[in-house]
Protein backbone atom coordinates (compact mmCIF):
# COMPACT_ATOMS: atom_id res chain seq x y z
CA UNK A 1 0.00 0.00 0.00
CA UNK A 2 2.50 2.16 0.74
CA UNK A 3 4.42 1.48 -2.56
CA UNK A 4 1.61 2.30 -4.17
CA UNK A 5 0.38 5.38 -2.81
CA UNK A 6 4.49 6.44 -3.23
CA UNK A 7 3.90 5.80 -6.96
CA UNK A 8 1.01 8.12 -7.17
CA UNK A 9 3.14 11.05 -5.93
CA UNK A 10 5.27 10.57 -9.04
CA UNK A 11 5.73 12.08 -12.05
CA UNK A 12 4.75 8.98 -14.61
CA UNK A 13 6.68 10.29 -17.18
CA UNK A 14 9.46 10.72 -15.08
CA UNK A 15 9.43 7.22 -13.59
CA UNK A 16 9.02 5.68 -17.21
CA UNK A 17 12.41 7.59 -17.69
CA UNK A 18 14.15 6.74 -15.08
CA UNK A 19 13.41 3.13 -15.91
CA UNK A 20 14.61 3.57 -19.44
CA UNK A 21 17.42 4.91 -18.27
CA UNK A 22 18.21 2.34 -15.85
CA UNK A 23 17.90 -0.01 -18.38
CA UNK A 24 20.27 1.50 -20.24
CA UNK A 25 22.74 1.80 -18.23
CA UNK A 26 22.83 5.15 -17.97
CA UNK A 27 22.29 5.99 -14.39
CA UNK A 28 25.11 6.04 -11.53
CA UNK A 29 25.38 4.26 -8.54
CA UNK A 30 24.01 7.21 -6.82
CA UNK A 31 21.18 7.58 -9.33
CA UNK A 32 20.06 3.62 -9.17
CA UNK A 33 20.08 3.70 -5.45
CA UNK A 34 17.89 7.27 -5.76
CA UNK A 35 15.80 5.50 -8.05
CA UNK A 36 15.27 1.81 -6.80
CA UNK A 37 14.47 3.85 -2.90
CA UNK A 38 11.64 5.96 -4.91
CA UNK A 39 9.75 2.40 -4.80
CA UNK A 40 10.67 0.77 -1.74
CA UNK A 41 10.06 1.94 1.86
CA UNK A 42 12.50 0.30 3.73
CA UNK A 43 16.14 -1.32 2.97
CA UNK A 44 14.36 -4.88 3.02
CA UNK A 45 14.87 -5.63 -0.24
CA UNK A 46 18.85 -4.82 -0.45
CA UNK A 47 18.90 -8.56 2.04
CA UNK A 48 16.75 -9.87 -0.67
CA UNK A 49 18.91 -8.84 -3.55
CA UNK A 50 22.03 -10.89 -1.34
CA UNK A 51 19.81 -14.52 -2.17
CA UNK A 52 20.74 -13.34 -5.62
CA UNK A 53 23.61 -15.66 -5.38
CA UNK A 54 24.29 -16.38 -8.47
CA UNK A 55 23.59 -12.61 -9.87
CA UNK A 56 26.88 -11.81 -7.67
CA UNK A 57 29.08 -14.78 -8.37
CA UNK A 58 28.06 -13.47 -12.44
CA UNK A 59 28.75 -9.85 -11.34
CA UNK A 60 32.50 -10.12 -9.30
CA UNK A 61 33.48 -12.46 -12.75
CA UNK A 62 32.58 -9.45 -14.75
CA UNK A 63 33.76 -6.01 -15.58
CA UNK A 64 31.09 -3.33 -13.44
CA UNK A 65 29.73 -1.70 -16.85
CA UNK A 66 26.54 -0.66 -18.22
CA UNK A 67 24.21 -3.97 -18.53
CA UNK A 68 25.05 -4.75 -14.43
CA UNK A 69 22.95 -1.93 -14.21
CA UNK A 70 19.90 -3.00 -15.69
CA UNK A 71 20.14 -6.44 -14.38
CA UNK A 72 20.20 -4.73 -10.73
CA UNK A 73 17.28 -2.88 -11.38
CA UNK A 74 15.23 -5.40 -12.93
CA UNK A 75 16.01 -7.87 -10.26
CA UNK A 76 15.13 -5.47 -7.26
CA UNK A 77 12.39 -4.16 -8.73
CA UNK A 78 10.85 -7.78 -9.47
CA UNK A 79 11.03 -7.95 -6.13
CA UNK A 80 8.66 -5.54 -5.50
CA UNK A 81 5.14 -6.46 -6.98
CA UNK A 82 2.90 -3.78 -5.59
CA UNK A 83 4.65 -1.61 -7.58
CA UNK A 84 3.02 -2.81 -10.37
CA UNK A 85 -0.41 -2.27 -9.80
CA UNK A 86 -1.73 -2.31 -12.65
CA UNK A 87 -4.54 0.77 -12.94
CA UNK A 88 -1.24 2.67 -12.48
CA UNK A 89 0.70 1.42 -15.12
CA UNK A 90 1.57 3.50 -18.38
CA UNK A 91 1.54 1.13 -21.75
CA UNK A 92 5.67 2.02 -21.66
CA UNK A 93 5.97 1.34 -17.79
CA UNK A 94 4.01 -2.06 -18.46
CA UNK A 95 5.98 -3.48 -21.37
CA UNK A 96 9.33 -1.93 -19.84
CA UNK A 97 9.29 -4.24 -17.02
CA UNK A 98 9.11 -7.70 -18.91
CA UNK A 99 11.67 -6.34 -21.17
CA UNK A 100 13.77 -5.31 -18.13
CA UNK A 101 13.57 -8.92 -16.64
CA UNK A 102 14.10 -10.79 -20.34
CA UNK A 103 17.46 -8.58 -20.58
CA UNK A 104 18.34 -9.98 -17.13
CA UNK A 105 17.41 -13.18 -17.27
CA UNK A 106 19.71 -13.38 -20.94
CA UNK A 107 22.70 -11.83 -19.18
CA UNK A 108 22.09 -14.37 -16.37
CA UNK A 109 21.77 -17.57 -18.59
CA UNK A 110 25.10 -15.89 -20.40
CA UNK A 111 26.92 -15.68 -16.91
CA UNK A 112 26.30 -18.92 -15.77
CA UNK A 113 27.30 -19.95 -18.78
CA UNK A 114 30.88 -18.39 -18.56
CA UNK A 115 31.48 -21.35 -15.99
CA UNK A 116 29.60 -24.63 -17.84
CA UNK A 117 31.42 -27.02 -20.52
CA UNK A 118 28.66 -27.52 -22.33
CA UNK A 119 26.17 -28.79 -25.06
CA UNK A 120 26.11 -25.80 -27.28
CA UNK A 121 22.10 -24.51 -28.24
CA UNK A 122 21.29 -21.06 -29.21
CA UNK A 123 18.38 -19.43 -27.81
CA UNK A 124 15.97 -17.45 -29.55
CA UNK A 125 15.96 -15.00 -26.16
CA UNK A 126 19.23 -14.19 -26.68
CA UNK A 127 19.30 -14.24 -30.12
CA UNK A 128 16.59 -11.49 -30.32
CA UNK A 129 17.91 -9.08 -27.43
CA UNK A 130 20.26 -6.44 -29.04
CA UNK A 131 22.04 -6.56 -25.92
CA UNK A 132 23.37 -10.12 -26.25
CA UNK A 133 23.03 -10.39 -29.82
CA UNK A 134 26.94 -12.01 -29.97
CA UNK A 135 25.78 -14.25 -27.03
CA UNK A 136 24.72 -17.80 -27.69
CA UNK A 137 23.36 -19.69 -24.74
CA UNK A 138 24.52 -22.38 -23.36
CA UNK A 139 22.70 -25.17 -21.74
CA UNK A 140 24.29 -26.08 -18.40
CA UNK A 141 26.31 -29.05 -17.90
CA UNK A 142 23.48 -31.74 -16.64
CA UNK A 143 23.91 -35.29 -17.40
CA UNK A 144 21.16 -35.53 -20.55
CA UNK A 145 19.79 -39.14 -19.22
CA UNK A 146 19.21 -37.09 -15.74
CA UNK A 147 17.81 -34.24 -17.16
CA UNK A 148 15.43 -36.46 -19.13
CA UNK A 149 14.27 -37.93 -16.27
CA UNK A 150 13.33 -34.79 -14.40
CA UNK A 151 11.74 -33.38 -17.49
CA UNK A 152 9.49 -37.09 -17.59
CA UNK A 153 8.73 -36.50 -13.90
CA UNK A 154 7.54 -32.86 -14.81
CA UNK A 155 5.80 -33.84 -17.77
CA UNK A 156 2.85 -35.55 -15.47
CA UNK A 157 2.11 -32.17 -14.54
CA UNK A 158 2.67 -29.84 -17.63
CA UNK A 159 1.17 -31.32 -20.41
CA UNK A 160 3.36 -31.20 -23.88
CA UNK A 161 6.65 -30.24 -22.09
CA UNK A 162 9.35 -31.74 -23.84
CA UNK A 163 13.22 -31.37 -23.58
CA UNK A 164 14.62 -28.37 -25.27
CA UNK A 165 17.92 -29.92 -23.93
CA UNK A 166 17.82 -32.77 -26.06
CA UNK A 167 17.24 -33.66 -29.54
CA UNK A 168 14.90 -36.79 -28.60
CA UNK A 169 11.71 -36.68 -29.88
CA UNK A 170 8.50 -37.31 -27.68
CA UNK A 171 9.28 -40.14 -25.69
CA UNK A 172 7.81 -41.48 -22.41
CA UNK A 173 10.74 -42.88 -20.43
CA UNK A 174 8.52 -44.50 -17.98
CA UNK A 175 11.13 -47.79 -17.88
CA UNK A 176 14.61 -46.48 -18.62
CA UNK A 177 17.02 -48.66 -19.99
CA UNK A 178 18.48 -50.28 -16.99
CA UNK B 1 -23.39 20.24 -15.30
CA UNK B 2 -20.17 19.84 -17.67
CA UNK B 3 -17.98 18.53 -14.66
CA UNK B 4 -21.44 16.18 -13.49
CA UNK B 5 -21.32 14.61 -17.29
CA UNK B 6 -18.05 14.33 -17.31
CA UNK B 7 -17.74 12.41 -14.36
CA UNK B 8 -20.27 10.40 -15.24
CA UNK B 9 -19.04 9.93 -18.21
CA UNK B 10 -15.89 8.47 -16.25
CA UNK B 11 -17.67 6.34 -13.49
CA UNK B 12 -19.72 4.78 -16.76
CA UNK B 13 -16.19 4.28 -18.05
CA UNK B 14 -15.21 2.49 -15.38
CA UNK B 15 -17.99 0.68 -14.65
CA UNK B 16 -17.83 -0.55 -18.07
CA UNK B 17 -14.33 -1.32 -17.40
CA UNK B 18 -14.44 -3.19 -14.20
CA UNK B 19 -17.80 -5.47 -15.68
CA UNK B 20 -15.70 -6.60 -18.66
CA UNK B 21 -13.20 -7.74 -15.89
CA UNK B 22 -15.58 -9.83 -13.85
CA UNK B 23 -17.30 -10.99 -17.49
CA UNK B 24 -14.14 -12.41 -18.46
CA UNK B 25 -13.33 -13.89 -15.10
CA UNK B 26 -16.59 -15.40 -15.12
CA UNK B 27 -16.10 -16.67 -18.51
CA UNK B 28 -12.56 -18.41 -17.80
CA UNK B 29 -14.03 -19.83 -14.33
CA UNK B 30 -17.07 -21.11 -16.74
CA UNK B 31 -14.25 -22.99 -19.19
CA UNK B 32 -12.45 -24.31 -16.51
CA UNK B 33 -15.81 -26.34 -15.06
CA UNK B 34 -17.08 -26.88 -18.71
CA UNK B 35 -13.85 -28.46 -19.34
CA UNK B 36 -13.84 -30.57 -16.08
CA UNK B 37 -17.84 -31.66 -16.66
CA UNK B 38 -18.54 -32.33 -20.24
CA UNK B 39 -18.15 -35.63 -22.09
CA UNK B 40 -16.46 -35.24 -25.31
CA UNK B 41 -14.13 -36.96 -27.57
CA UNK B 42 -11.85 -35.65 -30.65
CA UNK B 43 -8.34 -35.57 -32.26
CA UNK B 44 -6.14 -33.07 -31.03
CA UNK B 45 -2.45 -31.55 -32.00
CA UNK B 46 0.06 -30.18 -29.60
CA UNK B 47 2.53 -28.15 -32.31
CA UNK B 48 5.61 -27.16 -30.97
CA UNK B 49 9.27 -26.37 -31.66
CA UNK B 50 8.54 -27.33 -35.47
CA UNK B 51 7.26 -31.04 -34.68
CA UNK B 52 3.45 -32.26 -34.47
CA UNK B 53 2.45 -34.46 -31.92
CA UNK B 54 -0.91 -35.68 -32.20
CA UNK B 55 -3.46 -37.84 -30.09
CA UNK B 56 -7.28 -38.58 -29.29
CA UNK B 57 -8.97 -37.75 -26.40
CA UNK B 58 -11.97 -39.31 -24.68
CA UNK B 59 -13.62 -37.84 -21.62
CA UNK B 60 -16.93 -39.32 -19.86
CA UNK B 61 -18.61 -37.87 -16.77
CA UNK B 62 -21.56 -40.44 -15.84
CA UNK B 63 -22.87 -41.31 -12.07
CA UNK B 64 -19.85 -43.43 -11.66
CA UNK B 65 -17.34 -40.11 -11.95
CA UNK B 66 -14.84 -39.52 -14.77
CA UNK B 67 -13.25 -41.62 -17.27
CA UNK B 68 -10.74 -39.93 -19.49
CA UNK B 69 -8.14 -41.44 -22.49
CA UNK B 70 -5.59 -40.21 -24.15
CA UNK B 71 -3.93 -42.30 -27.34
CA UNK B 72 -0.96 -40.92 -28.71
CA UNK B 73 -1.60 -41.16 -32.26
CA UNK B 74 2.28 -40.26 -33.44
CA UNK B 75 5.32 -40.79 -32.43
CA UNK B 76 6.17 -44.18 -28.95
CA UNK B 77 2.42 -45.54 -28.91
CA UNK B 78 1.48 -45.34 -25.64
CA UNK B 79 -2.26 -44.19 -24.06
CA UNK B 80 -3.20 -42.93 -20.47
CA UNK B 81 -6.34 -43.99 -19.15
CA UNK B 82 -7.71 -42.02 -15.83
CA UNK B 83 -10.49 -43.28 -13.53
CA UNK B 84 -11.42 -40.56 -11.46
CA UNK B 85 -8.32 -39.61 -9.45
CA UNK B 86 -6.17 -43.15 -10.59
CA UNK B 87 -4.08 -42.30 -14.18
CA UNK B 88 -2.79 -46.11 -15.69
CA UNK B 89 0.10 -45.18 -18.25
CA UNK B 90 0.16 -48.09 -20.81
CA UNK B 91 3.27 -48.82 -23.26
CA UNK B 92 2.64 -51.65 -25.57
CA UNK B 93 6.04 -53.32 -26.56
CA UNK B 94 5.92 -56.05 -28.69
CA UNK B 95 3.75 -59.14 -27.10
CA UNK B 96 3.55 -57.10 -24.38
CA UNK B 97 2.13 -53.90 -22.70
CA UNK B 98 3.77 -52.16 -19.87
CA UNK B 99 1.29 -50.76 -16.84
CA UNK B 100 2.31 -47.97 -14.70
CA UNK B 101 0.25 -46.34 -11.88
CA UNK B 102 0.84 -42.69 -11.63
CA UNK B 103 -0.21 -40.40 -9.03
CA UNK B 104 -1.11 -37.84 -11.36
CA UNK B 105 -1.14 -37.10 -15.31
CA UNK B 106 -2.80 -33.68 -16.74
CA UNK B 107 -3.53 -33.84 -20.14
CA UNK B 108 -5.34 -31.35 -22.75
CA UNK B 109 -7.78 -29.47 -22.43
CA UNK B 110 -8.22 -30.18 -18.87
CA UNK B 111 -5.42 -27.60 -18.28
CA UNK B 112 -6.71 -25.30 -16.09
CA UNK B 113 -7.62 -25.39 -12.42
CA UNK B 114 -10.85 -25.98 -10.96
CA UNK B 115 -10.07 -22.24 -8.89
CA UNK B 116 -8.85 -20.15 -11.42
CA UNK B 117 -8.89 -17.46 -8.80
CA UNK B 118 -5.37 -17.58 -9.05
CA UNK B 119 -5.22 -16.66 -12.74
CA UNK B 120 -7.16 -13.61 -12.66
CA UNK B 121 -5.25 -12.03 -9.77
CA UNK B 122 -1.92 -12.39 -11.84
CA UNK B 123 -3.17 -12.12 -15.48
CA UNK B 124 -4.96 -9.42 -17.10
CA UNK B 125 -7.45 -11.24 -19.19
CA UNK B 126 -8.62 -9.81 -22.80
CA UNK B 127 -10.78 -10.61 -25.28
CA UNK B 128 -9.67 -11.65 -28.29
CA UNK B 129 -13.19 -12.00 -30.30
CA UNK B 130 -14.03 -15.14 -32.59
CA UNK B 131 -13.07 -18.12 -34.80
CA UNK B 132 -13.73 -21.12 -36.20
CA UNK B 133 -11.96 -24.02 -34.41
CA UNK B 134 -12.42 -27.55 -34.97
CA UNK B 135 -15.35 -26.34 -36.78
CA UNK B 136 -16.80 -24.64 -33.59
CA UNK B 137 -17.61 -21.17 -33.13
CA UNK B 138 -14.88 -20.40 -30.16
CA UNK B 139 -14.11 -16.91 -28.58
CA UNK B 140 -10.84 -16.26 -27.48
CA UNK B 141 -9.23 -15.46 -24.28
CA UNK B 142 -5.63 -13.59 -24.01
CA UNK B 143 -4.08 -13.95 -20.35
CA UNK B 144 -0.81 -11.30 -19.97
CA UNK B 145 0.84 -11.60 -17.10
CA UNK B 146 0.89 -8.34 -14.06
CA UNK B 147 4.49 -9.35 -13.11
CA UNK B 148 7.66 -10.69 -14.67
CA UNK B 149 6.98 -14.39 -13.00
CA UNK B 150 5.31 -16.03 -16.15
CA UNK B 151 4.13 -16.16 -19.92
CA UNK B 152 1.15 -14.87 -21.73
CA UNK B 153 -1.72 -17.69 -22.88
CA UNK B 154 -4.30 -17.47 -25.23
CA UNK B 155 -7.54 -19.67 -24.49
CA UNK B 156 -9.72 -20.41 -27.12
CA UNK B 157 -13.47 -22.10 -25.87
CA UNK B 158 -16.64 -23.13 -27.25
CA UNK B 159 -18.89 -20.94 -27.62
CA UNK B 160 -21.45 -22.91 -27.19
CA UNK B 161 -20.57 -25.35 -24.10
CA UNK B 162 -17.79 -23.64 -22.94
CA UNK B 163 -15.11 -26.81 -23.48
CA UNK B 164 -11.33 -25.47 -23.88
CA UNK B 165 -10.63 -25.97 -27.87
CA UNK B 166 -7.19 -24.80 -27.99
CA UNK B 167 -4.48 -23.20 -25.51
CA UNK B 168 -2.12 -21.61 -26.76
CA UNK B 169 1.57 -20.44 -25.13
CA UNK B 170 3.34 -17.48 -25.80
CA UNK B 171 6.92 -16.74 -24.96
CA UNK B 172 8.40 -13.32 -23.24
CA UNK B 173 7.85 -11.73 -26.80
CA UNK B 174 4.11 -12.72 -27.05
CA UNK B 175 5.12 -14.56 -29.80
CA UNK B 176 3.60 -18.36 -30.03
CA UNK B 177 5.62 -21.03 -28.02
CA UNK B 178 3.31 -23.94 -28.82
CA UNK B 179 -0.21 -24.47 -29.27
CA UNK B 180 -2.59 -27.54 -28.26
CA UNK B 181 -5.68 -27.21 -30.23
CA UNK B 182 -8.67 -29.67 -31.46
CA UNK B 183 -8.77 -30.54 -35.00
CA UNK B 184 -12.83 -32.49 -34.50
CA UNK B 185 -14.51 -32.53 -31.72
CA UNK B 186 -17.71 -33.99 -30.57
CA UNK B 187 -19.02 -32.76 -27.65
CA UNK B 188 -21.44 -33.95 -25.16
CA UNK B 189 -21.90 -36.84 -26.56
CA UNK B 190 -21.02 -39.42 -23.62
CA UNK B 191 -18.23 -42.36 -25.44
CA UNK B 192 -19.25 -45.29 -24.72
CA UNK B 193 -17.74 -47.09 -21.18
CA UNK B 194 -16.04 -49.90 -23.61
CA UNK B 195 -14.35 -47.17 -25.34
CA UNK B 196 -11.85 -46.56 -21.99
CA UNK B 197 -10.88 -50.22 -22.06
CA UNK B 198 -6.92 -49.66 -22.37
CA UNK B 199 -7.38 -51.85 -25.73
CA UNK B 200 -4.41 -54.02 -24.96
CA UNK B 201 -6.28 -57.57 -24.16
CA UNK B 202 -4.06 -59.94 -25.92
CA UNK B 203 -1.31 -58.50 -25.00
CA UNK B 204 0.39 -59.62 -21.69
CA UNK B 205 0.51 -57.11 -19.15
CA UNK B 206 3.42 -56.13 -17.10
CA UNK B 207 2.77 -54.23 -13.67
CA UNK B 208 5.29 -51.85 -13.42
CA UNK B 209 5.43 -50.82 -9.42
CA UNK B 210 4.85 -47.05 -9.24
CA UNK B 211 7.80 -44.82 -8.69
CA UNK B 212 5.57 -41.68 -6.29
CA UNK B 213 4.50 -41.75 -3.24
CA UNK B 214 2.83 -38.63 -1.51
CA UNK B 215 5.06 -37.04 1.05
CA UNK B 216 5.34 -34.14 3.35
CA UNK B 217 8.96 -33.55 3.46
CA UNK B 218 10.70 -30.01 5.61
CA UNK B 219 11.72 -28.22 2.45
CA UNK B 220 9.53 -24.93 2.09
CA UNK B 221 9.73 -22.02 -0.44
CA UNK B 222 9.77 -18.89 2.40
CA UNK B 223 8.51 -16.46 -0.10
CA UNK B 224 6.66 -17.16 -3.50
CA UNK B 225 6.27 -15.25 -6.71
CA UNK B 226 2.31 -13.91 -6.57
CA UNK B 227 -0.33 -16.73 -7.34
CA UNK B 228 2.04 -19.79 -6.93
CA UNK B 229 1.69 -22.48 -4.21
CA UNK B 230 2.85 -25.95 -3.67
CA UNK B 231 0.74 -27.95 -5.42
CA UNK B 232 2.07 -31.58 -4.68
CA UNK B 233 4.74 -33.29 -3.28
CA UNK B 234 6.21 -36.66 -4.27
CA UNK B 235 8.95 -38.86 -3.85
CA UNK B 236 10.00 -40.26 -6.87
CA UNK B 237 12.38 -43.17 -7.51
CA UNK B 238 14.96 -42.42 -10.61
CA UNK B 239 16.77 -44.94 -12.43
CA UNK B 240 20.38 -46.04 -10.29
CA UNK B 241 17.67 -46.38 -6.64
CA UNK B 242 18.01 -42.41 -6.53
CA UNK B 243 15.37 -41.17 -4.68
CA UNK B 244 14.71 -37.78 -5.02
CA UNK B 245 11.66 -34.94 -3.49
CA UNK B 246 9.69 -33.92 -6.37
CA UNK B 247 7.81 -30.42 -5.51
CA UNK B 248 5.45 -28.91 -7.92
CA UNK B 249 4.55 -25.47 -8.02
CA UNK B 250 2.36 -23.60 -9.92
CA UNK B 251 0.13 -20.50 -10.53
CA UNK B 252 -3.03 -22.40 -11.92
CA UNK B 253 -0.83 -22.16 -15.69
CA UNK B 254 2.10 -22.30 -15.00
CA UNK B 255 4.05 -25.25 -13.45
CA UNK B 256 7.26 -25.69 -11.90
CA UNK B 257 9.14 -28.76 -10.87
CA UNK B 258 11.62 -28.69 -7.86
CA UNK B 259 13.56 -31.82 -7.88
CA UNK B 260 15.95 -31.98 -4.39
CA UNK B 261 18.30 -34.61 -3.68
CA UNK B 262 21.51 -35.77 -1.33
CA UNK B 263 24.61 -34.73 -3.36
CA UNK B 264 25.86 -38.28 -1.91
CA UNK B 265 23.88 -39.75 -4.05
CA UNK B 266 24.90 -38.15 -7.12
CA UNK B 267 27.92 -39.09 -9.22
CA UNK B 268 30.47 -36.14 -10.17
CA UNK B 269 30.05 -32.87 -9.53
CA UNK B 270 26.70 -31.40 -10.48
CA UNK B 271 26.29 -28.35 -12.03
CA UNK B 272 25.26 -25.36 -11.01
CA UNK B 273 23.62 -22.56 -13.41
CA UNK B 274 20.72 -21.53 -14.79
CA UNK B 275 20.12 -22.20 -18.48
CA UNK B 276 16.47 -20.98 -20.72
CA UNK B 277 16.05 -22.35 -23.96
CA UNK B 278 12.75 -21.28 -25.95
CA UNK B 279 9.69 -21.35 -22.82
CA UNK B 280 11.69 -23.78 -20.82
CA UNK B 281 14.15 -22.99 -17.99
CA UNK B 282 16.59 -24.53 -15.87
CA UNK B 283 18.01 -23.91 -12.63
CA UNK B 284 20.65 -25.46 -10.48
CA UNK B 285 22.07 -25.32 -7.26
CA UNK B 286 23.91 -26.52 -4.35
CA UNK B 287 22.25 -25.91 -0.71
CA UNK B 288 23.85 -27.21 1.96
CA UNK B 289 24.47 -31.43 1.30
CA UNK B 290 21.96 -31.17 -1.05
CA UNK B 291 21.36 -30.39 -4.74
CA UNK B 292 18.45 -28.79 -5.89
CA UNK B 293 17.10 -28.49 -9.84
CA UNK B 294 14.32 -26.20 -10.69
CA UNK B 295 12.61 -26.57 -14.31
CA UNK B 296 9.74 -25.06 -15.90
CA UNK B 297 8.04 -22.98 -18.57
CA UNK B 298 8.55 -19.85 -16.63
CA UNK B 299 11.04 -17.27 -16.51
CA UNK B 300 14.80 -17.84 -15.27
CA UNK B 301 14.03 -15.19 -12.49
CA UNK B 302 10.54 -17.27 -11.39
CA UNK B 303 13.54 -20.55 -10.45
CA UNK B 304 15.85 -18.01 -9.33
CA UNK B 305 13.17 -16.32 -7.22
CA UNK B 306 11.78 -20.14 -5.59
CA UNK B 307 15.12 -21.64 -5.06
CA UNK B 308 16.74 -19.39 -3.70
CA UNK B 309 13.55 -19.06 -0.93
CA UNK B 310 14.20 -22.59 -0.13
CA UNK B 311 15.18 -23.87 2.88
CA UNK B 312 15.22 -27.13 4.76
CA UNK B 313 13.03 -26.41 8.14
CA UNK B 314 13.45 -27.88 11.53
CA UNK B 315 9.90 -28.52 11.77
CA UNK B 316 7.06 -28.90 9.17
Amino acid sequence: MQNTAKLHTNDAVNTTDFVSAAIDGELDDTQLQHFIKNYQHDDKHQAQWQTYHLIGDALRLTPIHGPSIAQRVSAQLAQMPTVLAPQRKSLIYKYTLPIAASIAAVMLVSWSALNLTTVSTTTTLAKSTPVNQTIALQTAQIDPVQLNEYIAAHRDYSPGINSPYLNASYEIPTEPSR
Amino acid sequence: MRWLLMMLACFSVSAIANSDTSNLNASLNHIAKATAQLSYSGTFMYQHDGRVDISHIAHRIDAAGELAKLDALSGTPHAFVRVNDAVYCYIPDGDKVRVERRQHHQFFPELLPTNTSSITENYTLKSLGNANIANRNSIGLSLIPNDSYRYAYQLWSDAESGLLLKFVKLDSKLKIAGEFSFSQVDIGFAPERGQFQAGYANKKIITLPTKETDTKTNWRVSKLPSGYTLMRENIRELPGKRSVIHQIYGDGLAIISLFIEPLGQLTGNPTQGLSSQGLMSLYARRIGQYQITALGEVPPVTLLFIVDHLNLMATP
